[in-house]
């Protein structure tokens, strides 16, 4: 199974990222995925809006699965890899877990076998020049994991603003891949599926 | 989740249940509904936001839906989907915001209702928050981290 983790700041645009992809991941490749969504809030919206679209959506409501949800999340991915055994489990966290945490916690984890394990970043171009300030050790921490990096909402920004905000994620130490994207319109969105 | 309590959201969830008589074009609703959002997200800035993480809402109209975001200051509102004419709909919103107290987020959603959504029902959802000094999840619920008043514990 690959485990893929798409984790971002609050309001990046992570649900829209995961329902872009799983839509190509399906159509170009026919992989069995299951999402597992992870709401800040006791009323989960992003799992709503994925099941309208025709995802098959697990939720984990109120709390963090990086730190009071973590057993929810484990109990989770084993419950829906034994009885679905999908061949990728998509996980949203909210937008202020640590990633790290979560790779951690399924990695130790006995009774939860993941051929591969990838981790998507996702930034808001809009934001990130305020954002990136506010929130650097967040930020931080979750470029530690990634495997890919996305610049959402580039319809938003200049080609100028959009290099520089690639020159301070290079700052902040990731030299992996970092791919401008407009997920809503499917922009620029085929890198990620070299991934799979 | 990050230790440092300054990065700790304020969290506000409340459905809203109503309907437009006479029934509203679904576009006319769309905007009415993106206006909501919208103003919920310059309240919450007027109520000491200093940073919005996102405020959503997806709603319910017939066999409709749209979903909507607001992540910037100015309440810009991204809008999914689309209605046909609205008569009775159903909101589900969400709003996760840096500052604000909860009790002053929910009044100013209570005042937005009044003002653009009059005359519709609310349920608001609280965060029962946490007994544990060391835990920043406002929607904690482990047992283990409630504290009885005389607990000899080393936290307590």
């Amino acid at each position: 199974m690959h485990f893929v983790l798409v984790s971002g700041l609050l309001g990046v645009g992570k649900t829209t990222v995961i329902l872009n992809m799983m839509d190509a991941l399906y159509e170009s490749k026919g992989h069995r995925i299951m999402v597992i969504e992870n709401d800040f809030g006791n009323k989960g919206i992003d799992g709503e809006v994925m099941r309208k679209y025709g995802m098959d959506v697990q939720e984990l409501k109120g709390g963090c699965i990086c730190c009071t949800l973590k057993t929810g999340l484990i109990d989770t991915v084993r419950v829906v890899q034994a009885n679905m055994d999908p061949d990728i489990i998509i996980v949203e966290p909210t937008g202020i877990a640590d990633p790290s945490i979560i790779i951690d916690a399924v990695q130790d984890c006995s009774g939860i076998e993941i051929d591969k394990l990838s981790t998507i970043i996702v930034v808001d171009a809009e934001r990130f020049a305020k954002t990136w300030k506010m929130f650097e050790r967040p930020l931080r921490n979750q470029l530690k994991v990634a495997d890919i990096v996305l610049v959402n909402k580039i319809d938003t920004v200049s080609e100028e603003d959009l290099d520089g905000i690639k020159e301070r994620i290079k700052t902040f130490g990731f030299n992996g891949p970092v791919e401008a994207v407009q997920a809503d319109k499917g922009v620029n969105m085929g890198k990620l599926l070299e991934l799979f | 989740m990050t230790e440092d309590q300054e990065f700790i959201p304020t969290p506000l969830a409340a459905d809203l249940k109503g309907f437009f008589s006479p029934s509203l074009e679904g576009k006319e609703a769309v905007q009415k509904f993106s206006d909501f959002l919208k103003a919920l997200t310059l309240g919450a800035v007027d109520v000491g936001a200093w940073s919005i993480g996102h405020v959503k809402a997806v709603v319910e109209a017939g066999e409709g839906f749209v979903s909507m975001s607001s992540t910037t200051e100015d309440g810009n509102v991204r809008i999914k989907g689309e209605l046909a004419s609205v008569e009775n709909w159903t909101m589900t919103v969400n709003v996760i915001v840096f500052g604000p107290d909860a009790d002053d987020l929910e009044a100013m959603l209570m005042d937005k209702v009044e003002k653009i959504l009059p005359g519709s029902e609310v349920s608001v959802y609280h965060a029962e928050g946490c007994e544990d000094p060391d835990c920043f999840d406002p929607f904690c619920r482990r047992p283990e981290h409630v504290h009885e008043d005389g607990c000899d514990c080393d936290r307590c």
